[in-house]
């Protein structure tokens, strides 16, 4: 049951970069490429509260979730399996 | 903003950089003298050895100094380990991280070793004339309850400091 991250979508659509939603929210860019990847263990509310604000959105708009089934017809495997 | 009262208190509770590093070097100091006189004794030791075997010496008094030897080992070993602990803590910074937990758990067996030695030691009293300037007494097998009580606090330690090191890790994966 993976958690997609939307936030580079989201990201888009705003046309904001990672280094403006970085000094914006109060993170480093390599924290906002982390989360846009997914690569991290989780994210505090105020971190999801200062993304919220800044792209105008809500945080089902940055967090997705799919079924496996789902997950690997758009990614091709399950997290974790890519090895 | 802190009152004077506040800063006073802190300042007295809290180490200054200064003595913070004098302590260190001075624990630093004992732990290298330690291990580098031990380990002159037990090289003399060693060295003594083929001297004494031409003397006469028997089998029994080799063995003992070939003991004796082990025990002195693991004694600079655990000075020197522990050495290390603190040094990284201080100056590195180094506190949770896999060799500080390694470094926990390999004290823990130091200790534990010299407990199952000393229980292994073989009976013997040494001829004080030629042993009294390291171990005049008589040995024989006996349970060090001080020894096998360090032993379980730095495997405890070791734990303490593992699930310090998860925890880190874990807070450093959630942005």
């Amino acid at each position: 049951m993976p958690i997609v991250m939307r936030l580079d979508r989201m990201m888009a659509d705003r046309k904001m970069s990672s280094l403006e939603l970085a000094e914006k929210i109060g993170i480093s860019p390599v924290n906002v490429s982390r989360i846009k990847t997914g690569r991290l263990k989780g994210i505090r509310f105020s971190t999801l509260t200062a993304m919220c604000e800044a792209l105008h959105c809500k945080p089902g708009d940055i967090i997705d979730w799919m079924d496996d089934d789902e997950y690997v017809e758009a990614f091709g495997s399950l997290p974790g399996e890519e090895d | 903003m802190t009152t004077l009262r506040e800063a006073v208190h802190e300042d007295a509770v809290a180490p200054r950089p200064r003595q913070k590093l004098l302590v260190v070097l001075a624990i630093k100091l004992i732990c290298v003298v330690i291990a580098v006189g031990t380990g002159l004794v037990t090289l003399g030791m060693l060295t003594m050895l083929p001297a004494l075997a031409q003397s006469g010496i028997s089998h029994g008094e080799i063995a003992y100094l070939l003991l004796c030897a082990v025990e002195i080992v693991a004694n600079v070993a655990i000075a020197w380990n522990f050495d290390l602990f603190i040094w990284s803590i201080a100056i590195r910074s180094e506190i949770f991280s896999r060799r500080q937990s390694e470094r926990l758990i390999v004290l823990g067996y130091l200790h534990a070793f010299l407990v199952v030695f000393g229980l292994l030691h073989i009976e013997y009293a040494p001829p004080t004339s030629m042993f009294a300037w390291f171990q005049p007494a008589d040995v024989r097998p006996e349970l060090d309850l001080r020894l096998l009580m360090f032993s379980a606090m730095f495997f405890a330690l070791a734990g303490v400091f593992e699930y310090g090191r998860m925890l880190k890790q874990d807070s450093s994966s959630i942005v």
